[in-house]
């Protein structure tokens, strides 16, 4: 019955592909917003698990809202926020870096700890739209449809991530 | 005046400023800085996490069934039944100038009636009676559009007429039903005369049979002691496509488009009260394939 997925999602290979699809930048969303990736695996599961028992009545083209929601409303209230823990990637762009001077990769380096550092002092609504573009490399219309905010609202958060993170670290 | 006003550091970091603006916001003093912060900050990452393990922990839970949409009528009959008997009183009422009385039942609701003369009406989603409330006990005479399944009271001649045919019986239970082009009746019980234009049929209990366009296609026995549809099912015995959309479309209260076109008839048995099953069902038995949009169900040919 792959070809028919009126309505639910309880078909598993759909079920799958939306999981596959979401749950890591839903995980990635709880971790920016709270700070703990225990606490932000663990909300995504649940959200999934509900979404799995209710998958007669959610409709495919809505399990997305509808995720974000259910992590949303459980979050509520009851999670402390810690500060965000990110990691470096060890791409391109940092291997470039190297075949610079020592000095200037020590510079680079105190630059890093202190964009992570004025990351962590954000709003949580800064934050998440922010690192949701740059890291998840969502488009400010896919975070704006996510959030359930528009995207005016999205553009004045990343704008003033980016203005907040600038005064924190000073000029390069 | 801050750089920061100035310039619309969203619209730039999405890469949807224009050469002008660009060029003004890169000579600012903190052009520089900016730049480093979109780039550095795109490598930063999160903890990996097991995404197959969360899977399949998520999936080991059981989905909970569809509260169906449709609740069959016999759940509730009494409740129906009187409601549709202050509604009926209150229409005859109100429309004393018209003496006639119409029940009509919406797509997706079933009704069970009572007539004057305590026979008992089932009438399917979609469908509609009229008769005249103040000489039923001199004529009992009814015009039908849709399906209905009657238990007829002892008593003299009952008449269901519909634009497709006549149907006569003396104390009785049967199924008529007319849409489109088609006109079937079936007989559970006494004796049923089936007048369509100069052709009349004799049903004996146990018995049905089918008109289509004024053409009788045989009398084939019966296989079940009441209609399927007052048992929440569809059953249909060689029915085009066209007519199964067209009964899940009053059964489950939705529109469905078809897309194709398919010669195929069908002979089967659908669950009247899981629309998803029902779907999944004709998808398969078709090659169709089903989405929405604006609340429309589209069925298109599947690749």
């Amino acid at each position: 019955m792959e070809n028919c997925t009126m309505g639910g999602v309880c078909e598993e290979g759909l079920f799958s592909r939306i999981f596959t699809q979401q749950a890591r930048s839903l995980r990635n969303y709880l971790v920016y917003k709270f700070g703990d990736s225990e606490k932000a695996n663990d909300l995504t599961q649940d959200a999934f698990a509900k979404l799995w028992e209710n998958c007669a009545d959610v409709p495919e083209e809505k399990a997305k809202s509808y995720l974000y929601t259910v992590a949303n409303n459980a979050a509520l209230n009851k999670i402390a926020h810690k500060k965000v823990v990110l990691a470096y990637a060890q791409n391109t762009t940092a291997s470039a870096v190297t075949t610079e001077s020592p000095e200037f990769v020590y510079e680079e380096e105190e630059f890093r700890t202190r964009l992570h550092h004025a990351i962590g002092n954000l709003s949580d609504a800064q934050r998440t739209a922010f690192l949701m573009n740059r890291i998840d490399g969502k488009k400010y219309h896919e975070i704006a449809e996510l959030l359930e905010i528009s995207v005016k609202a999205v553009e004045k958060r990343i704008s003033g991530a980016l203005v907040s993170l600038r005064r924190e670290i000073g000029r390069i | 005046m801050e750089t920061d006003e100035k310039y619309d550091l969203a619209k730039w970091m999405a890469g949807e400023m224009n050469d002008d603006e660009l060029k003004a916001f890169r000579n600012a003093p903190e052009f520089e800085t900016y730049e480093w912060i979109a780039n550095a900050s795109r490598d930063f990452r999160t903890e990996a996490f097991d995404q197959d393990k969360m899977l399949a922990r998520v999936m080991a839970g059981k989905p909970r069934p569809k509260i169906p949409k449709v609740i069959p009528f016999y759940r509730s009959n009494l409740f129906r039944a009187a409601a549709v008997l202050i509604l009926s009183a209150g229409l005859f009422f109100i429309l004393k100038p018209n003496p006639m009385t119409t029940e009509h039942t919406a797509f997706g609701k079933t009704a069970s009636l009572v007539l004057p003369d305590a026979s008992h009406v089932e009438l399917n989603s979609g469908s509609e009676i009229t008769f005249d409330e103040s000489a039923w006990n001199q004529k009992r005479e009814l015009a039908l559009k849709g399906e209905a399944y009657f238990k007829v009271a002892k008593g003299k001649t009952f008449e269901v007429n519909t634009d497709l045919g006549k149907v006569t019986v003396v104390g009785t239970q049967f199924n008529v039903k007319a849409r489109g082009s088609r006109l079937e009746v079936e007989c559970y019980e006494g004796k049923v005369n089936v007048t369509v234009g100069n052709h009349k049929t004799l049903l004996t209990p146990g018995t049905w049979v089918v008109f289509d366009d004024g053409n009788p296609k045989g009398v084939p026995v019966l296989d079940n002691t009441q209609p399927a549809w007052t048992q929440g099912e569809m059953q249909f015995t060689s029915a085009p496509l066209e007519e199964v959309i067209a009964e899940m479309e009053r059964r489950f209260d939705v529109r469905i488009e078809l897309k194709t076109k398919i010669d195929k008839t069908v002979s089967a048995t659908f669950s009247g009260t899981d629309f998803q099953e029902t779907m999944a069902t004709i998808c398969t038995l078709y090659k169709l394939n089903a989405t929405t949009s604006n609340d429309v169900v589209i069925l298109s040919a599947y690749e």
